[in-house]
């Protein structure tokens, strides 16, 4: 009896291990499927550039001269969702960081019911720019063309004043529809299931 | 089976250890405390019954974890042969199809990982009802939180390597806990996105850290185990070969299938879990990021903090002591102390020999070296071999013992009280704190025998009190039953087992009324 006992609980012990190794998790329930918006874009910079005269830089340590000095911050996006003309989104995005100056990292999910979907995403500077690079004299060392040279390049990489998404997509049960961001093409790019059947 | 009553003799005044309610901190905070150590006592004895406690998975429960991991490695070697982290699911999807040489070895590899959480939540909740997480068992207990920690994040990393459904799940549940914390400048939950493939260096740090934890294990159980005197690190091969053997059997009998590969175009209905490591996931969904952290640091922190809610009062049991003009250097005390907490050390008055000294901090008055010397020279105030002898030699009056069964009971002991006008029973800190002087004093006084009724060998308080108590009453073992008593009328049985107890009583019952016949 008692051994019968003990191998009983032995057993029980052993289907509870496989029972619980492997039993299924309903994760998503229903069919709505997903508009993921998730990218990385550097935010532009507001910044006012002067040149330093010969006075001025004589004041400064010599390894810290640089007759260009900028001051700024990073701008501010806003951020818009319409989904079959409902809306969905509206949303402040600022760069990451203590400083708000590093890049602005975007993950949304929005369940959406399977269908043909009209999409509007849109992207907004809310602050102007300064007129800059007119201000600016002749750089005259190498080392103020490259720095200017660089800005300049961060600069056009940067998510311009305004990146705009408009198109229908159709969206099967529980799949996922990423608008993502191409900074070359500075525009958004949609992507699908590879696999999915047309 | 004869049912035994007592008159108890009471408890003689040398056992110094507090009452079970005592043990609970002076500051509970819970309102009444707890007598629950009682109670998982008694379930662990009725888990004797049914497997004895030689082979009580409840008592075997840490050394069932060594083995299972040891499964683990060995295993885990060779599936880190067919995984390619250039292919992740690809290759598992191979193996799992391979029935001879791939399916079941990881099937043996996924039921032993589940095992192990298991048998080490059974063992933490072992030693936590039983109050076994204090004094020197304080760095057991807090490495053994860590390992618990150590063992769950390397699962995680093992089901991340499959790339299914469920290893993307956890993944992405993964990099949202670790997204809730500003510590990245790139959220991590932007890798799983499908935009671009996965980095391989991903796969890479995931494989790398599935390896080299395992090895942190290897060291945290080293530490786990540094403050345990003589720790028993593998089961009895009878029960190292059922667990192994029942591995491969389940392994067998349900193979392991693959979930589809992860895909983050796809919300899958529903996902194969493994509810042993993701337990958390309905949860989690619930909660905000930050939900998680909270519970973690919540559930870590209260398991930190045991030892001290369940610690006795400071105070509570004074320290041995060695009378050095007594000790004549044989150093059995060093060897039987269970927390290592005599040394020998050079004498200062000239005499040749060591003399042994007690580690104020580490002795926790379990009085196992009072019974182990031979000369009465070391052991906690009011509990060395000569006080036992006084008391005994007041308390045990003739008329009173003659005929009957002294039963010298563990106070930590489980079990049902035995009651027999037969039995004189006297409640002990420990079997093991026994001196022989005592049993003989006992049986000086016209007892027809002493039982000494301590915990299961597996589960002694003081750890190894039975042990020791037996060895000494064969005679394999100083100190020496003295010379004239018969070691046949010294018994050594486990208090929670009754059938035993009320056999070893009435053994010596007999055993006495045949000799007054003769
Ligand atoms: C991988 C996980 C673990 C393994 C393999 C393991 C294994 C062991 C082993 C082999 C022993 C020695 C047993 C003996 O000789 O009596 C032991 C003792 C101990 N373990 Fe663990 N353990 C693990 C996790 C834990 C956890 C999570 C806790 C509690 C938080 C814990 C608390 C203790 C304590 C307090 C002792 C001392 C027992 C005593 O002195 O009676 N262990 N463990
Ligand atoms: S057992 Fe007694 S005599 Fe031997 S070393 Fe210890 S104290 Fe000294
Ligand atoms: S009472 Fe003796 S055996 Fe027990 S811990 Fe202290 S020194 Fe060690």
């Amino acid at each position: 009896m008692t051994r019968a006992l003990a191998m009983a609980v032995a057993v029980v012990t052993a289907l509870a291990l496989v029972v619980g190794s492997v039993a299924p998790w309903r994760s998503h329930q229903g069919t709505d499927g997903r508009i993921r918006i998730a990218w990385s874009a550097r935010p532009q910079r507001i910044e006012h550039c002067r040149q330093l005269s010969d006075e001025e830089l004589a004041g400064v340590p010599a390894h810290m001269r640089q007759r260009v000095q900028c001051e700024g911050r990073a701008a501010r996006y806003g951020l818009f969702g319409r989904i079959d003309g409902v809306e969905r989104l509206g949303d402040t995005l600022r760069g990451g960081g203590a400083r708000h100056e590093g890049m602005i990292h975007l993950l949304r999910d929005l369940p959406v019911a399977p269908g043909l979907r009209r999409l509007v995403v849109e992207v907004r500077r809310l602050d102007s720019l300064d007129p800059v690079a007119d201000s600016l004299g002749t750089l005259t060392t190498d080392r103020e063309r490259r720095m200017e040279a660089t800005r300049e390049r961060v600069r056009r990489e940067a998510l311009p004043a305004e990146v705009r998404l408009d198109t229908v997509v159709s969206l099967g049960a529980r799949e996922v529809v990423l608008i993502g961001y191409d900074p070359d093409g500075q525009r958004f790019t949609l992507r699908s299931d590879p696999k999915r059947l047309p | 089976m004869p049912t035994l009553a007592c008159r108890a003799f009471g408890r003689a005044p040398w056992v110094s250890i507090p009452d079970t309610d005592e043990i609970w901190p002076s500051a509970w905070p819970f309102g009444a405390r707890p007598r629950i150590d009682e109670a998982a006592r008694d379930r662990a004895s009725s888990c004797n019954r049914l497997y004895g406690s030689r082979y009580n998975p409840l008592y075997q429960s840490g050394t069932i974890a060594v083995v299972l991991l040891i499964v683990l490695l060995v295993t885990g070697l060779w599936l880190l042969f067919l995984y390619r982290i250039g292919a992740p699911w690809a290759s598992v999807a191979a193996l799992t199809d391979d029935r001879l040489a791939g399916n079941w070895v990881r099937g043996v590899h996924r039921y032993a990982s589940d095992a192990s959480i298991l048998a080490v939540v059974v063992h933490l909740g072992r030693m936590f009802l039983e109050r076994r997480t204090h004094g020197p068992r304080l760095l057991a207990w807090l490495t053994g939180v860590g390992l618990l920690g150590l063992l769950f994040v390397c699962g995680w990393t093992g089901f991340v390597l499959v790339w299914d459904q469920f290893g993307e799940l956890l993944a992405v549940e993964g990099a949202r806990i670790i997204d809730a914390l500003p510590i990245l400048a790139k959220p991590l939950q932007l890798t799983f996105l499908g935009d671009q493939a996965i980095p391989s260096a991903f796969f890479f740090v995931n494989l790398f850290l599935h390896v080299a934890l395992p090895l942190g294990l290897g060291l945290g159980l080293w530490l786990h185990v540094s403050r345990v005197a003589r720790p028993t690190l593998l089961p009895p091969r009878r029960l190292w070969v059922a667990v192994v053997v029942g591995l491969v059997v389940l392994a067998f009998a349900r193979p392991l299938r693959i979930a589809p590969e992860a895909n983050p175009f796809r919300l899958a209905e529903s996902v194969p879990v493994d509810w042993f490591y993701a337990f958390w996931l309905p949860l989690h969904a619930a909660l905000p990021p930050w939900g998680a952290w909270l519970g973690v640091t919540t559930l870590v922190g209260a398991l930190l903090a045991v030892p001290w809610l369940t610690g006795e009062p400071k105070g509570s049991a004074e320290p041995s002591r060695v009378d050095s003009r007594l000790c004549t250097g044989c150093e059995q005390c060093a060897h039987d102390c269970p927390y290592e907490a005599i040394a020998m050390v050079a004498r200062t008055d000239g005499r040749a020999k060591l003399v042994a000294k007690v580690a104020q901090d580490r002795c926790v008055s379990c009085g196992i070296c009072a019974g182990s010397c031979e000369v009465s020279a070391v052991g906690p105030p009011g509990r060395n071999g000569r006080d036992q002898l006084e008391w005994a030699k007041h308390d045990y009056d003739r008329p009173a013992v003659a005929g009957r069964v002294v039963m010298l009971r563990c106070a930590h002991a489980a079990g049902s009280q035995a009651s027999s006008s037969d039995v004189l029973v006297t409640t002990v800190a420990c079997v093991g704190s026994v001196h022989p002087n005592m049993i003989g004093a006992a049986m000086d006084a016209g007892a027809s025998g002493v039982v000494l009724a301590g915990c299961p060998s597996r589960d002694c308080w003081h750890r190894e009190g039975p042990k020791w108590a037996t060895e000494r009453v064969a005679g394999r073992r100083e100190a020496r039953l003295p010379a004239g008593v018969e070691p046949s009328r010294v018994v050594v049985v486990d208090a929670t087992d009754a059938g035993a107890v009320a056999a070893a009583v009435a053994g010596l019952a007999v055993e006495r009324t045949a000799q007054v016949a003769r």
